[in-house]
């Protein structure tokens, strides 16, 4: 017993000791995030695929699709995944701003999170009114995990490549206390990409003391301090140029060492205050004090009057030399694609070489009349932009056995969200400093004033470390009650829950910009929305073994703030016409139960409406991001879903899932195109002929079977074939409008090209898993088990992209789509100690 | 021993992992680019011989910057000079260098070229051909006058030159110096009392295309570039342009001597451009085909239409003039106009509280269109006659065309030489 102890301390310190020398990494669910929203101008691979919080449901379809599909990008039923609730001890984790849980914040400790009480679709939930796609509440009260110990360790392919986890959790014991702790590290110095890297840690502590027979309190406590070099995806040109479609354009040698220019570091911890009072035996009365706060920062180069330093700009690849007569410069440019390293990725040297002697003499430095500046001004920096975050929320739940058929719950929420954006020198990269104006703007106005970023401090000359370029916060007060009915009774069951959700929200400028002076610094008007909602659902018990259902909702909720203002970095403008966006959703369940066969059948059908859209893009002729913002959005999803599992013998079962959906957009919104550098709108109310249109990034028919052998000796085997088709690129809105066609005829095969929605091919998996378990003794397990995913090594199958928003409608291949795809053959295999 | 030894463990380990950090990298070495042999400006132009000249030798020259691309009138490129001469340079991007920068040209792998006869130093990379020693060293112009430079510009090839007692010809008065709104460089011209005259070319994209030309006499600081046989002046800036003292030219068509009347506002379109000179158009309603543009021809012409592929579209646009200041003035308007095809006739309307910008019904009109001689249709020509607008000398006038269509009909308007005169 000391041995392994010992063994173990050693194994960890080795690993500490390697997590400081090296870089760090994360997120389990590694798939690049594609879209791109006002808050999170890069994208977030933060957001957890749905697998993982799904895998635990007992629904049959749920946990089959949540494994099988999560290489794919499926959604359940195509919802986005702020329609997905998930709590910690009955508080929220989705996030305030985007309206999504981000799964990194809790990486890692995934010995707490697998116990799940978990719910899919429109269901009775006893902790909050929730989103329509189903719930997941974390159990983190001490007295709840099993108590034990649990050591593991496991090696992997993916974004990173060895994990550790320790976990213990002592059950309440005699003396009135309960005690959980988790701790985990996980690392990569490469990921499956090329110059990905991974250094994430992660710690959990749960605290229980019994006060008396009726109440107790709880803390709870948790974080994951994670590092990540990401990866980005690009257009196929490049992918067949390399002949690999894991091309990673975001990573360059610097004096001969891989560098990322995009890292990712997020630590945001959060703290809960439990009291759990049992009121009497049918009447307990839950409530939460939490807190969390933290850092969530993301790296990108940005340069100067210098040129693009990112390889795949568009003027550095083959096809920008495509016309007659440049064929010696396209086969110049191929070949240093595929032969110079430092053509295809980020030239760090030459960043450090560019800098080092750009001489340059600030005038009126920092505001100061006649404070002169002279060094070498950067041409190329890394800059860091942060979304920090402090949120304090008050949670209360009653939930009241009425009699044996009828149960009360009600909850009261309440929450108050900060976040603190902004962006600081991350690097100077060899430069003596950065001076604070945009370029832009410091072109095409003579006003020299209107190119700063910030009027207090004028020609701020800024190094390492200091912010610049924006400030701002973004304020949410939320607050919720809701109550809910459950019945079971012989033959029926049914629920029925009531919401009523206020929501406000603004912005603070923490600057004055020199194009918006006059909005830019203080507070933005509030918006306040109001939002009712209600849910009700029936069972009706044909017999034991056959069961009919239905599940109907219908609500409003309040537009997400990173959709609501049209340029959140540089001034306080909301979206105009801003509403709450309705949803109406209903579906039907046939469920069959017999102790060899678990069998759903489901049809829904939903309606989103009124949704407001938004995203980002880095225009570089503009030297701005560009923020599309739609209203009016209508979407609709529909489908059916089949999910069985079959015990066929003692020790052979098999699963099968099948989901055929329709997701469309059933509206013609109104676009707002608007740059963060110009007073100026691109385009106002502009109509985008978008009916009908797929909902893209999502594969919308899924297929899975499966078949699982069980020996009787404490082994397991399963193989696992998994096909989705019906994918399609989300498409850039502004295509889509009579504009963008100003100048063809309608008969023109090119108009086409301009309006058509690209579809990606089918694709197809096979996954193998096994494992095995040894009992030492009484109690004391050693378990090994491995996944292999995509064993045959597919990788051509392209899971998502998106059509870039730039565009140029005389010659649409001129922006392609970029694409991502499904990794090719990939492990994770692990060996625990449980005692 | 086990249970009381397992927490401390596991604490031990959640402080281990606390610390998740990132790699410090080493700043690389800088490659140092040789000096080698030093040469002049003057030595630089005497190399090229009448053909491209790619340097492979390690040559450096040292030069001051004269003109960067600040202002926008210049877009990869440059200008330098040393005691001996002057050169423009071209880059493969953005130059990075500011006026005043002293720099270092490493002219390996450069080419010297005459580009329509303009000798320039071509394909300098801003990272690895320029060095910056120094920066806000002043840079010297050369004076001279307009006429030296008419008889023999190619010896001014980038020379940053001061000329005096010139003035902008008559017809280009009141015209901006481009056209900033469709990025479209113009020319100008220059001229000094004997009547030689030199062209001032002004990108589109700079900062300074929409401004209205200085109408006075004076002094003009320029680099002298040439294209072909046309010699052009660019400006660095437009207060380059000292045109402050009284005209010599007064543009009464006598080429000197007072009297007549002064020309407040004058837009011939036949720059082919809708809003130099400050004009705006405002589609009020209506699809895009609607608003006002150019009809081109050896004499271009404002245009409005409602027709486009058959169809007719209910719309209103407008064609506004800039800001003109009628106080103290006895203005007179006219201007030339013809239409063809049935629909509601054009109107012409006079406001002085309109913002200059946005909706134009949200101001106060005052419709004169019974005032106007207006063509009887079939495309026929006719002047306006003599508009009388001595009710309106003030500040901020604006007179407006207001074109209507229908979803039945419309016409096809087109307006031409509205000017406005001081008859006093």
């Amino acid at each position: 017993m000391k041995k392994v102890i010992f063994f173990n301390i050693l194994l960890f310190c080795s690993v500490s000791l390697y997590s400081q020398t090296n870089s760090l990494d994360s997120s389990l669910y590694q798939q690049p995030t594609f879209s791109i929203s006002l808050g999170d101008l890069e994208g977030s691979s933060e957001e957890q695929g749905f697998s993982g919080l799904l895998q635990s449901s007992k629904d049959v379809f749920s946990s089959i699709s949540a494994y099988n599909f999560s290489s794919s990008r499926f959604r359940p039923r195509g919802y986005d995944s702020q329609n997905q609730s998930v709590l910690i001890n009955g508080v929220s984790l989705n996030n305030a701003e985007n309206g999504r849980a981000i799964w990194a914040y809790w990486g890692g400790l995934n010995d707490i999170t697998r116990y799940q009480q978990t719910k899919t679709g429109v269901a009775p939930n006893p902790f909050i009114f929730g989103g329509i796609s189903g719930y997941s509440n974390i159990a983190a009260r001490a007295s709840d995990l099993r108590s034990g110990t649990r050591f593991s360790s496991a090696i992997a392919n993916k974004s990173y490549r060895s994990r550790f986890m320790v976990t213990h959790s002592t059950g309440m014991m005699d003396n009135g206390w309960a005690i959980s702790a988790s701790s985990s590290g996980r690392f990569s110095n490469q990921g499956y990409v090329e110059g990905t890297f991974y250094s994430a840690a992660s710690y959990f502590l749960s605290v229980e003391k019994k006060l008396n027979k009726k109440h107790s309190l709880g803390l709870v406590g948790f974080g994951a301090p994670t590092v990540q070099g990401r990866q980005g995806i690009v257009v196929d040109e490049i992918h067949d140029i390399l002949n690999d479609n894991f091309y990673n354009p975001y990573w360059g040698y610097q004096n001969g060492e891989k560098r990322n220019s995009r890292v990712r570091n997020t630590h945001k911890p959060m703290f809960l205050l439990t009291h759990y009072w049992d009121y009497s035996d049918k009447s307990k009365i839950t409530s939460s004090a939490s807190y969390s706060f933290g850092k969530g920062s993301n790296t990108r180069l940005n340069w100067y009057n210098a040129e693009d330093p990112r390889p795949t700009y568009y003027r550095y690849l083959p096809s920008y030399y495509g016309l007659p007569g440049q064929e010696s410069e396209y086969q110049q440019t191929l070949n240093d694609w595929k032969n110079d390293v430092n053509v295809r990725q980020i030239n760090w040297d030459h960043l450090y070489f560019a800098n080092s002697k750009n001489l340059y003499t600030v005038n009126d430095a920092n505001g100061i009349t006649g404070n002169s500046i002279s060094g070498n001004r950067a041409k190329y920096i890394v800059e860091e932009y942060f979304n920090n975050h402090s949120q304090y929320s008050w949670n209360s739940n009653w939930n009241y056995n009425w009699t044996d058929n009828l149960n009360f719950d009600m909850g009261v929420n309440f929450s108050s969200y900060t976040s603190y954006n902004f962006k600081e020198i991350k690097d100077l990269l060899g430069a003596d400093y950065w001076v604070d104006v945009d370029q832009f703007a410091e072109r095409d106005f003579g006003d020299p004033n209107a190119a700063q970023s910030n009027l207090a401090i004028t020609n701020h000359v800024v190094t390492n470390g200091e912010k610049f370029g924006y400030d701002y916060d973004i304020n949410i007060q939320k607050y919720d009650v809701f109550n809910q009915l459950e019945f079971k009774g012989p033959k029926i069951d049914s629920y029925v829950a009531f919401t009523l959700s206020g929501t406000q929200f603004w912005r603070t400028g923490n600057v004055k910009n020199g194009l918006f002076p006059d909005n830019s610094l203080g507070e933005s008007e509030k918006l306040t929305f109001m939002n009712p909602g209600a849910k009700a659902g029936l069972l009706y018990k044909l017999n034991g073994r056959h069961m009919l259902q239905v599940n109907g909702a219908f609500l409003t909720r309040a537009p997400l703030s990173t959709n609501a203002f049209i340029s959140p970095r540089t001034r306080n403008d909301l979206v105009q016409n801003i509403d709450s966006e309705t949803i109406k959703t209903i579906d039907f369940n046939y469920l069959v139960r017999f102790p060899g066969l678990k069998l759903r059948m489901t049809a829904y059908y939903t309606l989103m409406e009124d949704k407001t859209w938004s995203r980002s893009f880095y225009h570089d002729e503009l030297k701005s991001f560009v923020n599309y913002l739609m209203t009016g959005v209508n979407q609709t999803f529909m489908g059916t879903e089949l999910g069985a599992e079959i015990k066929l013998s003692p020790t052979f079962t098999t699963t099968f899932a099948y989901a055929l959906g329709d997701f469309i957009y059933s509206s013609r919104p109104s676009a707002t195109i608007v740059q963060d550098n110009s007073t100026e709108l691109l385009a106002q109310d502009r109509m985008v002929y978008i009916n009908n249109y797929k909902v893209g990034g999502i594969p919308q028919t899924n297929a899975s079977i499966g078949l699982k052998y069980n020996s009787s000796k404490f082994w397991f085997a399963g193989l696992t074939a998994n096909y989705f088709a019906n994918t399609y690129l989300d498409v850039n809105p502004d295509r889509r409008t009579l504009e963008a066609l100003d100048g063809y005829v309608i008969s023109d095969p090119q108009v086409d090209d301009v309006i058509n929605q690209t579809k990606l091919n089918p694709g197809m998996s096979l996954d193998l898993f096994i494992g095995k378990s040894w009992k030492i003794k009484y109690g004391e397990y050693i378990r090994f088990n491995i996944n292999v995913s995509n064993l045959l090594d597919d990788k051509d199958y392209a899971t998502g992209g998106f059509e870039q928003l730039r565009y140029d409608s005389s010659d649409i291949d001129r922006f392609p789509n970029l694409v991502g795809y499904m990794y090719g053959r990939s492990y994770f295999a692990m060996i625990s100690y449980i005692f | 021993m086990c249970k009381t030894l397992k927490f401390p463990i596991v604490i031990a380990l959640i402080m281990a992992f606390f610390v998740a950090c990132e790699r410090e990298f080493d700043i690389p070495p800088i490659t140092e680019i040789t000096t080698g042999q030093i040469i002049s400006l003057e030595e630089l132009r005497a190399m090229h011989s009448g053909s491209d000249l790619t340097i492979t030798d390690t040559l450096s020259v040292y030069a001051v910057v004269t003109m960067d691309e600040t202002s926008g009138n210049l877009y990869k490129e440059a200008y330098v000079q040393d005691g001996t001469a002057s050169m423009n340079l071209r880059f493969t991007s953005s130059s990075g260098l500011y006026e005043g920068d002293s720099i270092r040209i490493d002219l390996q792998g450069t080419t010297l070229k005459r580009y329509n006869q303009m000798l320039q130093l071509d394909s300098l990379d801003s990272d690895l051909n320029i060095f910056k020693q120094e920066t806000q060293i002043a840079t010297i112009f050369e004076s001279t006058t307009l006429a030296e430079i008419a008889l023999n510009g190619s010896a001014f090839q980038a020379k940053l030159v001061q000329i005096e007692n010139v003035e902008f010809i008559c017809d280009d008065l009141k015209n901006s110096f481009a056209d900033g709104v469709n990025q479209e460089s113009l020319n100008r011209y220059l001229q000094d009392e004997i009547g030689n005259q030199l062209i001032v070319r002004t990108s589109g994209y700079s900062n300074f295309a929409d401004d209205i030309i200085p109408s006075g006499n004076g002094t003009v600081t320029a680099i002298v570039s040439q294209y072909n046989d046309d010699i052009q002046l660019l400006l660095r800036r437009p207060n380059e342009a000292q045109l402050t003292n009284a005209r010599i030219d007064d543009c009464d068509g006598n080429g000197g001597g007072t009297g007549g009347g002064n020309v407040i506002l004058s837009k011939d379109f036949d720059d082919n451009s809708i809003v130099s000179g400050g004009w705006t158009t405002q589609l009020v309603s209506g699809p895009s085909n609607c608003d006002w543009g150019i009809y081109q021809g050896t004499n271009s012409a404002a245009k409005a239409s409602n027709y486009l592929d058959g169809v007719n579209s209910a719309c209103e646009s407008w064609l506004i003039s800039p800001a003109i200041d009628l106080s103290a003035t006895s203005p007179v308007l006219s201007f030339r106009n013809t239409y063809n095809f049935s629909g509601d006739p054009l109107q012409l309307l006079i406001s002085t509280n309109y913002s200059g910008t946005g909706n134009p019904n949200s101001a106060t009109w005052t419709n004169m269109t019974t005032q106007v001689q207006w063509s009887t249709g079939g495309f026929d020509w006719v002047s306006s006659g003599d508009i009388n607008l001595s009710n309106y000398t003030q500040p901020n006038v604006y007179i407006a065309y207001k074109y209507i269509g229908s979803n039945s009909d419309g016409s096809t308007w087109e307006i031409d030489d509205v000017q406005i005169v001081n008859n006093q």
